[in-house]
């Protein structure tokens, strides 16, 4: 299952947990198929995010992009907290690898909605 | 500013809350070879919320043990003294200094989630290494920068200094607390740690984890704790006040030398299991305040 933005959520997709609203009742309930009608019903609620039954595939194209900018920053902030160890060959390989968990964490993250496994 | 004599300091440290008596009466039973997992379990089950936190966490999905756990002595038998001992030690420790100087709560929650980062990786080394001794691993990556949290708790402005140090200039919180303070967290966490009746090998740890050469017989173990605080920080598990990677001692990394394969398995194992804990630890936490309601499992 994956957490997606309201507006990204297309008729037909089916929720994969239960939908409330910000005093905590209950809208819709899981395995419940999105329709226009009810979509609008839950951006009317001021609902912002939802979680839908899917994996990666189902995640818009634009997700994805989101995805290679996170790479991106992690790298950028992996380079500041190492900067002053950077003449040590060591240190930057270890530097590379962790970079390589925190982006598979992340991928777990996005694809069963936790870090943990 | 002028930076308080280390004395004074080790003076205010006597004001510090003690660890609970049962967890001190916990350790001592675990040091002592002649208890039996009855005795432990009496002690345990004495306190309620502490025997409600055990049987939460042993029955969780951290331990993955097929069938529930529903006795005390049950758990002791499963998991050894050792293990139970470092449960509720990190379980007190955590509980001891929490919601205290609400002001700087985000960096103390940070702080404890890097501490626990390095009891897992300190655990995590010694395993592959075939350690006899991971939990007493744990417990000294659990507790290396506890010196921090006594700063945090009776210099807090000296302290916040030193952190706002580190992000202006390119040094190491070590390095900072050296200028502002004139001591650094190795030494007040050695104070605390010989208050707190810790075995030497420990306050030998917690003195000596920049430097692992220094601790003498237990430089092997200090240095596992080294490359463990390197690994979690590389890995971004909380925060250990400064937001960079202290310089790692060769001495320390030639008694390993692990390979590329070895590190990258070693992170990925570090990282996935602090998730997993952190989770737990978090439901356990919300749950103890309706233990008064649970019957107690001798």
């Amino acid at each position: 299952m994956i957490r997606i933005d309201l507006d990204k959520a297309k008729p037909g997709m089916v929720l994969a947990k239960p939908v409330n609203n910000l005093q905590n009742m209950l809208l819709l309930k899981e395995r419940v198929e999105l329709t226009e009608r009810n979509i609008q019903m839950l951006r009317s609620w001021g609902v912002g995010e939802i979680w839908v039954e899917g994996g990666r595939s189902s995640v818009p194209s634009d997700k994805a992009q989101n995805f290679d900018a996170l790479q991106a920053a992690i790298d950028r902030e992996l380079q500041e907290k190492f900067a002053n160890v950077a003449d040590d060959p060591l240190m930057m390989e270890i530097m590379r690898l962790a970079g390589k968990q925190i982006k598979r964490r992340l991928q777990r993250e996005a694809e069963h909605g936790t870090p943990a496994s | 500013m002028v930076p308080q004599h280390l004395k004074q300091v080790i003076q205010r440290i006597h004001d510090l809350p003690t660890l609970p008596r049962t967890i001190l009466k916990i350790t001592e039973l675990v040091n002592n070879p002649k208890t039996s997992a009855k005795d432990l379990a009496k002690v345990i089950t004495d306190d309620q919320v502490l025997t409600a936190r055990l049987l939460k966490l042993v029955n969780s999905s951290f331990y993955g043990f097929p069938q529930k756990i529903s006795t005390v002595t049950g758990a002791i038998v499963l998991l050894g003294f050792d293990a139970i001992r470092n449960l509720l030690l990190t379980t007190s420790v955590f509980d001891l200094f929490s919601n205290k100087h609400k002001a700087n709560k985000d960096l103390q929650e940070k702080f404890w989630d890097h501490s626990l980062g390095c009891a897992i990786g300190a655990k995590a080394i010694g395993s592959f290494l075939k350690s006899e001794q991971v939990e007493e691993l744990f417990v000294a990556g659990l507790l290396h920068d506890i010196g921090k949290i006594v700063e945090m708790m009776i210099l807090p402005q000296e302290f916040e200094l030193a952190v706002q140090k580190t992000r202006d200039t390119p040094i190491t919180i070590y390095q900072a607390e050296e200028e502002v303070l004139g001591f650094t967290h190795t030494e007040v966490g050695r104070v605390l740690a010989e208050k707190w009746n810790l075995p030497s090998k420990l306050t030998k740890i917690i003195a000596h984890h920049h430097h692992p050469a220094k601790a003498g017989r237990f430089a092997e173990e200090a240095a596992v704790i080294h490359v463990a605080d390197i690994f979690c920080r590389a890995l971004g598990l909380g925060s250990g006040g400064d937001e960079r990677m202290p310089p790692l001692e060769p001495d320390a990394w030639s008694r390993f030398t692990f390979s590329s394969a070895v590190i990258d398995h070693l992170l990925q194992e570090i990282d996935r299991t602090f998730y997993d804990i952190s989770s737990v630890l978090v439901a356990t936490k919300a749950e103890d305040k309706s233990v008064s309601s649970m019957p107690i499992h001798g």
